[in-house]
């Protein structure tokens, strides 16, 4: 059994993080108001949904993107199961999953049909959506009231992941915990799936997980480092199927092991230039730049030294993000200070985040302290630093 | 109450009070005077008075209970559409409450929001404008989307020249009893150009050491905001020790939330203190100049500080 479905939710309980978002949807069901849940992929929609359903005993007549949800797919599928009582539950819900996934051609008429469901059915109408900007919700939203489920934050599922690495009994390091929940992204499920990876493995070895693409990345860095052929370097370049970002990451990390001086410095100049390329793309979505972002840190790398090192060396994943996360949480209390300071001098909460010295010695100062409604946490850690 | 902070303490409460500009003052009263504020953009750098001015307008227009009729958001903080499409919205479509003809939102350095944000914005100007009017705070006017900038009346503001500096200067110590030295002025005029924010907090720093202020206490308070490592960072880049260098880097920018663009400008001043030959130093500068440009351009700030201090490493 898969971790993912043998922590599958089954009350609302095991669902963390959404107890505001699953409340106000319980109160929706009972009223039977048609309701639209909002969110990005493993925030609990689906999930919220069924262990409702459970705990309230209602019986869930669902329709998802697998099914055919054009006009006829949904009026045969839905329409009658949304018109009859159900026979051996408290009631019935039609669960309409992910909205945004009915198809504009290949699911013609099937949003209207949706239409005509939430304002003919007797029973509670939810749908649930990923995709904020996309058609089908914004012809839908105006039927329906709007339940946003917020991802939950890197805390949040690292404390989930350490919970289930913990009932398994599967020994993994908290340091590679906390980058799984950083590279989840919010999405619950797909740390799930990535944790899977690690229950069968040996754990000495930590990078279990990343090994796979860890060695294709150091094949391709050893090139990139040690050749100075133009094709060698451009073919394993192009074979690799990580995105710009991460490989970017990558040789940014492991240079400096490799080029020093002049050669070091011509290396980043090459990365530099790829970055304003990079800057560009994104600036004005003109996507031919692409081609010189990768010859800036393809061969730009490359050819930036003048011999190769001698030796064998070992590449290691950026700690960049890492750092990013940890500053982030040693800096929570400041920044909240910050925000709190920035409210009452008209100041925006980054600048008084640089500008903190100045405001330092007035959070001495009682009158200070109660003119920004500090709580007690903030005040604590004003006593300590 | 009286705020605890003198920045707070001694912003212009009026029209009469305000220091420096004063066109656009006068022009803004006459909307005043006609309860008719056009959607405005304000341009200017930082600390010249223009969250200052927002203030007054909506104090003159909603009396006592101005802050119901008045939305302030820092596009800084929050820069992405859902701000626009939920906040402002949510703000602008209700009824303004009492007898003032419309609401007001002050977006501060609203050249920090998205394109996607201003985008949405210039619809949300329009549909609204019987019941909101925007102020829009910006350094830069020309990060603004021109078709707001045309649905805007704008009003460059300017640094405050001397005489005004040093006319707040006199108000502040004569309330709050410090003496201050000619040659401090010239220090806090040096020190904060026009920006009457910064000048309010260095001033109130150096009072909570002594009463006396001295152009060397000011030199010292000014530089506490100044990370000290910045030195450090570059004579280990100099002697070739990049992988440190950069690792103080990092720490240094995380811990202090700061940009590269603030980074760089401390490197750029602290170059001419390094102990390395002249010639050298021009090198580094240009190179500074280079990648502050290339900053600008490109996405990744931490990487283009990298390909600074490894140029200053190589012989």
């Amino acid at each position: 059994m898969l971790l993912i479905d043998k922590y599958k939710p089954v009350s609302t309980s095991e669902i963390f993080g959404q107890d505001k978002a699953i409340a106000e949807l319980k109160k929706h069901i009972i009223s039977k108001k048609p309701v639209i849940i909002l969110g990005k992929s493993g925030t609990g929609k689906t999930s919220s949904v069924y262990a409702l359903a459970n705990e309230m005993n209602y019986e869930i007549v669902e329709s998802n993107s697998s099914n055919i949800r054009n006009k006829d797919g949904i009026i045969n599928f839905l329409g009658s199961a949304s018109l009859q009582q159900s026979l051996f539950y408290n009631g019935k819900l039609i669960l309409i999953d992910e909205v945004d996934g009915i198809a504009g051609n290949a699911d013609r008429g099937g949003v209207s049909a949706i239409t005509e469901i939430i304002k003919k059915s007797p029973f509670p109408v939810i749908l649930t959506c990923n995709d904020n900007q996309s058609k089908n919700f914004s012809s839908l939203k105006k039927l329906c009231k709007i339940i946003n489920f917020e991802p939950p934050s890197y805390n949040v599922l690292f404390e989930f992941l350490k919970d289930i690495s913990t009932k398994e009994n599967l020994g993994i390091k908290e340091d590679l915990l906390k980058s799984l929940a950083i590279k989840s992204n919010g999405d619950a499920r797909a740390a799930l799936l990535d944790l899977e990876f690690f229950r069968y493995g040996d754990f000495s070895d930590t990078s279990f997980l990343l090994r796979d693409t860890t060695h294709e990345l150091s094949n391709v860095l050893r090139v990139l480092f040690k050749s100075k052929n133009v094709r060698a370097i451009s073919e394993v370049f192009d074979s690799l199927q990580e995105d710009l970002d991460e490989i970017n990451l990558w040789v940014d990390e492991n240079c400096p092991k490799e080029y020093s001086g002049e050669d070091l410095a011509s290396c980043f100049d090459s990365l530099s230039k790829a970055d304003v390329f990079n800057g560009r793309i994104i600036k004005r979505q003109y996507y031919r730049f692409l081609v010189y972002r990768r010859i800036f840190m393809s061969l730009g790398v490359g050819l930036a030294k003048k011999e190769k090192k001698i030796g064998q060396v070992d590449y290691s994943r950026s700690s960049r993000i890492l750092k990013m996360w940890i500053w982030n949480n040693k800096n929570l209390r400041k920044k909240s200070i910050s925000e709190k300071i920035g409210k009452v001098i008209h100041a925006s909460n980054k600048k008084t985040f640089k500008e903190f010295i100045f405001y330092k010695h007035l959070l001495n100062d009682k009158s200070f302290i109660n003119e920004l409604e500090l709580n007690e946490d903030e005040i604590e850690w004003i006593n300590k630093n | 109450m009286e705020s605890s902070t003198w920045v707070e303490r001694y912003r212009p409460r009026n029209f009469e009070d305000f220091k420096g500009q004063i066109e656009i003052i006068k022009r803004i009263r006459a909307f005043v005077e006609h309860k008719n504020v056009p959607n405005m953009l304000f341009a200017g750098p930082a600390g010249v008075g223009k969250t200052s001015v927002s203030l007054i307008i909506a104090k003159e227009l909603y009396g006592e209970n101005w802050r119901e009729n008045f939305l302030e958001l820092n596009a800084s903080d929050d820069r992405g559409i859902d701000v626009v499409r939920n906040t402002i919205k949510d703000f602008a479509r209700t009824k303004s409450i009492g007898d003032a003809p419309f609401k007001i939102i002050l977006l501060d350095e609203s050249d920090s929001l998205t394109r996607d944000a201003q985008q949405a914005l210039r619809r949300t100007m329009e549909q609204y404008s019987n019941s909101c009017r925007f102020i829009l705070s910006a350094n830069y006017s020309s990060r603004i989307l021109g078709p707001i900038q045309s649905r805007c009346s704008v009003f460059r503001f300017k640094p405050l020249n001397k005489e005004e500096i040093r006319e707040i200067i006199t108000n502040i110590a004569k309330h709050e009893k410090l003496r201050v030295d000619e040659k401090a002025v010239d220090a806090l005029f040096e020190l904060c150009g026009g920006d009457v924010r910064r000048l309010g907090n260095i001033l109130q720093s150096c009072a909570s050491v002594e009463k006396h202020i001295t152009s060397e206490l000011i030199y010292k308070v000014a530089s506490y905001a100044d990370p000290k490592e910045v030195k450090d960072i570059l004579n280990l880049a100099v002697k070739g020790e990049f992988i440190k260098s950069r690792d103080l880097l990092l720490n240094v920018m995380l811990r202090d939330g700061l940009s590269g663009i603030d980074m760089i400008k401390q490197i750029q001043k602290e170059i001419w203190n390094l102990q390395v030959d002249d010639v050298k130093k021009l090198f580094m500068t240009e190179k500074c100049g280079d990648i502050e440009f290339r900053m600008v351009e490109g996405s990744d700030e931490f990487l283009q500080m990298e390909a600074l201090i490894a140029s200053f490493c190589k012989k």
